[in-house]
Parts: structure tokens; sequence; C-alpha cells
């Protein structure tokens, strides 16, 4: 078996000066892997924040007539807590994964517009800082939740420099958001490796592919929106205002048109993950790989006609047409779930940590998903809007998927961008009390939103007898998070006694196994034949051995 | 890139009845208009692909044979640029500006035009 050259990149001339070093390599870097790198630290730093944010709420709601916040900060707290998360956090924890995997995974030596790329994240991160501002200010950060209602966020009902801050903060962020979508999609489509079609792409490039093309439908729809409030806040346009001929339920179809598909923006890179890991794990290649693509693709088409599911209390939208679309949006997501299954049914399972991970990801997200369709009947979702009940489905579906995935994702590829494996043991105990932890803290929301305990609320009745559920889901919040900080606890443990991984610790598929741990600038010195979706399955298969045929 | 032109172009399409059928149901403008946007733009996507694969329809990277022919260079990456994080900070600190205060957004502007220019002048470099 022979490897090939990839085709020959040019390196501008660094004329007299040297490579810069040290933080300043960082900080002018274009490399993909070292953009992906800093994505991915910023993103987890702000998922602490938002998740001290969270603990700091379940602390209060343990009683019901606590005072460890005030309503004021509980109010703020809410919101940033959905705004980080959301914008801060699982949208770039995406961009991290397709910064770091999507170059490699299509043979290309960056991505299209390396420069395009350090800017988004130079614009992510000062978004980020934009945003936390906004808690110095006199009156501090925006308190009406991170879905923005108007007219709630209006400069009459929300006045100070707060929310002109978030609003600055999410422009910013949906910027740097757009540009990384047109980077992810000029990459699939302009530097695949000879032989790498697009029915032979990785399922992670195909869903990243699929996910920047939502990015680019709707963020620009956002960004635009939120331009108008600021215009509403401070320049005297009405676009949201009632009383002046404005519509402020135009603000909730432009707000959900971008944040139904913001669900799949999520997620989608997250299927991409386990799809790469369970037929890895299997011994199999993927069941259904077509499937998945079609799957893949419905999803985006039919997350666009969704958005009013949200709006259905406001009388004013077509229920039945949301109904129907939200329902049918069903089925091509479980057809993932039989992808999956079906991979691993009949295969050889290696029971490592990036595999479990991936099991504990399809329980969770099937948990959340199922709640979805309930959620989609008007009549149904009336009774517990704005309830527990939903703040339940949307981190089963939201929180579940993006942090047990990206666990399965970092377990996963962490031997490939340090070259040095992290504890089996430490990530297996990991898993037990995130797992227990998260079920702990979510599952009960169900009951409680079902029982009418509406969210946003600082306190509640002592006699609603709604304490002893809070109290369990406080709990499981506590152990949620010791569990997160074992992985902080792992990479510290195995920084210090380090376990070479080699290039292809876990016997990988795709093409950035085929490379070294970590790999070099550009990429890869040589690249194997890409005859199918797993090309290196193929070259490891063959007659030819990795190493000798990198030697060869 | 046969295959990307059909994908993009395929999801525009795929929407189409559903803006129609949507806008008989409730004759609501905004989200209607928001269900044009997307054919519109999947479709304006697919034609660009549709051209593009239609002026090299043999594409190395779409070849199934996997035999590799020899290729030009990919492109120009560049290696280190300062740019990107000084454009980033300019435009920051004017968004910064705007929302807190004004006089910030000027000295905002003058390190975005910087940045801008850098950025310009080392792409007609790199070229």
């Amino acid at each position: 078996m022979t490897v090939t050259a990839p085709a020959p990149v040019a390196e501008p001339e660094p004329a007299a000066h040297e490579a810069p070093r040290g933080l300043v390599s960082w900080i002018t870097t274009t490399d993909h892997k070292r953009i992906g790198i800093m994505y991915a630290v910023t993103s987890l730093v702000f998922f602490a924040i938002g998740g001290i944010l969270a603990l700091l709420m379940r602390a209060e709601l343990a009683d019901p007539q606590a005072d460890l916040l005030s309503t004021q900060a509980y109010n703020q707290f809410f919101t940033m807590h959905g705004t980080i998360m959301m914008f801060l956090f699982a949208t770039p924890m995406a961009a991290a994964l397709a910064n770091y995997l999507v170059p490699l995974h299509v043979g290309a030596p960056d991505m299209a517009f390396p420069r395009l790329n350090a800017l988004s994240y130079w614009l992510f991160v000062g978004g980020g800082l934009v945003l936390l501002s906004s808690f110095l200010t006199s009156r501090g950060a925006p308190d009406f939740g991170w879905t923005g209602y108007t007219p709630l966020s209006n400069a009459i009902y929300t006045p100070g420099v707060g929310a002109d801050l978030w609003i600055a903060a999410l422009a910013l962020t949906g910027i740097a958001t757009t540009i990384t979508g047109i980077n992810v999609v000029t990459t699939v489509f302009s530097l695949r490796a000879p032989g790498m079609t697009m029915f032979r792409m990785p399922l992670f490039t195909w869903t990243m592919l699929v996910q920047s093309v939502l990015v680019l439908l709707t963020f620009p729809v956002i960004t635009a929106t939120f331009v108008m409030l600021f215009i509403d806040r401070n320049f005297g346009a009405v676009f949201f205002d009632a009383t002046e001929g404005g519509v402020p339920v135009l603000w909730q179809h432009l707000f959900w048109f971008f944040g139904h598909p913001e669900v799949y923006i999520v997620v989608l890179p997250f299927f991409g993950v386990i799809s790469e890991i369970v037929p890895v794990f299997s011994r199999k290649p993927v069941f259904g790989y077509t499937a998945f693509v079609l799957a893949t693709l419905a999803i985006a088409a039919y997350s666009v006609t969704t958005w009013a599911h949200h709006m259905f209390t406001t009388g004013a939208v077509e229920s039945q047409f949301f109904a129907a679309t939200t329902l049918l949006i069903a089925v091509p997501t479980g057809v993932k779930i039989f992808n999956w299954v079906f991979t691993m049914w009949g295969g050889r399972l290696w029971f490592r940590t990036p595999l479990l991970y991936a099991i504990s990801f399809i329980v969770v997200f099937l948990i959340g998903g199922l709640t979805g369709p309930m959620l989609a009947i008007p009549d149904f979702d009336k009774h517990v809007h704005d309830t527990y009940f939903v703040v339940a489905h949307f981190h089963y579906v939201l929180l579940g998927s993006a942090m047990f995935a990206m666990f399965a994702g970092l377990y996963y590829w962490w031997p490939k961008v340090t070259g040095w494996m992290l504890r089996e043991s430490i990530g297996i105990w990991q898993l037990v009390l995130m797992f227990v932890g998260f079920n702990l803290t979510f599952f009960p929301q169900h009951v409680l939103g079902l029982e009418g305990m509406p969210r946003r609320y600082v306190e509640y009745p002592e006699e609603s007898g709604w304490q002893g559920l809070n109290v369990l889901s406080t709990v499981g919040s506590g152990i949620l998070a010791v569990g997160i900080a074992l992985f902080v606890v792992n990479v510290i443990v195995s920084a210090r006694r380090r376990v070479p991984a080699g290039d292809d610790p876990w016997q990988g598929n795709t093409l950035e196994w085929a490379t070294s741990s970590p790999p070099p600038p550009h990429n890869f010195d040589r690249l194997p034949p890409v005859r199918s979706e797993r090309p290196l399955h193929d070259w490891r298969t063959d007659t030819v051995g990795v190493d000798a045929a990198r030697e060869g | 890139m046969n295959v990307a032109w059909r994908t993009m172009a395929g999801i525009g399409l795929f929407v189409i009845p559903f803006a129609i059928v949507y806008w008989f149901l409730s004759y609501e403008r905004a989200g209607t208009v928001l269900l044009v946007g997307i054919p519109l733009s999947m479709l304006g996507l697919g034609a660009y692909l549709l051209g593009a694969w239609r002026r090299a329809p043999a594409l190395p990277e779409d070849r199934t044979d996997g035999v590799v022919p020899a290729q030009d260079e990919v492109g120009v990456f560049p290696s280190a640029s300062i740019w990107p994080a000084v454009l980033a900070a300019g435009m920051t600190l004017t968004v910064f500006g705007f929302a807190y205060n004004p006089w910030l957004a000027l000295p905002g502007l003058g390190v975005l035009v910087t940045g801008l220019g850098g950025m310009v002048v080392e792409s007609t470099r790199l070229r």
C-alpha cells in the first residue's frame, strides 16, 4: 500500500523575522489546531463561569424562602447563565472541535481562511469580556432572561448600560460564529484531499458542514435583530414598541427563527462526535452512513420551519403548522439513535472512556428527545410552558448532549492533541458522578414542572411541597460539579506522569490518526489513499502497517 | 462538487413548500419572509457551486478510484499574523464604546482601521 504526499503548501517567507514564541506565538497564531485549542480552553472557562452561576441558583432554590441571592441577582444570574452557556460555551465548543478536526478530517493543511479563523476566535474572546463587563455596571447585568423578550428588554423596563453591553457582546460573538461558519463550509468544499468525496467525509465533518450552513442562515438574522433592539433602546426606533406601531412579538419570531436552529447548531457537532467514536469502539463501520447524512440534512431543513413552537402561548402563531413540523423533525433525529445503536449491535465493543461517555450521551439525549414531541403538542405545551418541565427538557437535550459528548470527544481526541493519554480510572469516576449528578439534578425538574413550579422564580411557597425535589436537584448539581471538576484533576494527574499515546491509540478510522500526535504544522507529511469513509482502517488492514507506510 | 451543489440546493427546495403552506395558513409576514429567505440563500449557494462544478468537473477530491494525480499547490497559508487580534480588538472596543461610552468608540475605530489595513496589506503581500 502506498502513501501519497499531500499537495504542497506554500508558506510565505518569514523574512528577517524569527517565528514568534511563547505567548506572542499564541496571540498571532493562524494554525487551526492552536486556534481550536484556544477555543476549547476559553469555552471551558465560560462553562465554569456559567456553571458557578447555576450552582448559586440551585443553592438558593434548596430552601423555599432562602435569601442567599436577592431577586435582582437571581434574575441576572439566570439571564447570564443561559447567555453564557449558549453563546460562550456550547456554540464555541463546536467551533473548537471544528477548528481542530475538520482540516485533519478532510486531509487539508489548514482552514481555508486561517486569519479569518483567528479573527473569529478573538472576536469571541472580545464578546465574552464585553458580556462579563455588564456585571460591573451600576445596575448590573441584564435580568430579562437569555431570550431577551421585548418589551421587557426595552429601555423603559430594562434601563441601564448592562443590557446594551449584552447586545454588543452577542453581536460580536454572532459575527465570530458566522465567520467560523464561512470558514468551515469553504474548507469542506475546497480543501478536501484527493479521493475524499463528499460521501467519504467523516460524519463529524458532515455534521459541521450542515451546522455551518445553519449558522449562515440564522446567525445573521439574530445579529441584525440585536442591532434592531439596540437602535430601539438608544436611538428611538420602534421596531418592537407596540405604543408606536411596532410589534413586540416580532422579536419572538426573529429570536426563535435563530433560537430553534441554534439547538441543532449546538447538538449536530456532538452527534458527529458520537458518530466518530461509536464505530471505532465497536470495530465496525457506522450503520447507515448515507441515512445519517440524509437525516442530518433533513434536520437542517426542518429546523428552520419549527421556530414558533416556542410561541404557542402568545396565541399569535399557526399552532398546527408548527406542531406538525416539530413532530416531523423527531424522525430524522430518531434515525441517528438507530445509527448508533445498530453500529454497536454485534460489534466488538471496546469499553473505554470515549465509548462510555458516548453511551451516556445516547441515554441522556433519548430522555430529552422523548419530551420534545410532548412539548410539540400545543395543548400540552400551554400547560407546562415556562415551568421546570421545559427547563428539564432543554437541559437534557442541550446540556446533556453538549456535556457528555464533549467529554467523549475530549477523551477520544486528547491523545491526538497532546500526545499523551488521560487516566481511564479517573475518567470513569468522573462519568459515574456526572451521570448520577446530571439525572439527579434534572429528572426531578420534570415532576416539579408538571406540578406547576414556574421557572425563573427566586422563591416558592413553603406549602407547595416542592422543597424535597428541589433539594434533590440541588444535591445533584453539587455531585455533577464534583464530577466535572474531576476532569481537571485527571488532566493534572495525567500531565505529571505522562503515558505516551502514539499516533493512533484507538485504531481510528479517519485521517487525523494517520499523522503524528500532536500533528505537525500543516498536518500531514504523508496521506493514505482515500477509498472509503474509513481511509485509515483500509490502510491499516491492508498489507502495510501505519508506521511502515509512513516511513515508505 | 456535484454532491455539494445538490445538497445545498436540496435544502432550499425542501423549504419552499413549507413557505407556501405557512403563508396560506397564517398570512403572517415576518415568518414568511424568513422562510422565503432560506430557499433564496440556499439556491444561490447551490447555483454558485453548480457553476464551480461545471468549470472544473473532475477535481482530485472527487475521484473515486483512489488514484491520486499530481497536484498543484493547495494554496498559500500564513504562518503567523498579529492583524486578526488587532482587528478583533478594534471591533470589540468600537462596539463596547457604542454601548458604554461613545467616546471609546473613536479610538476603537482607529484600532479597527489599523487592523483592517494590516490584514489587507498582508493579504496583498501573501498573493
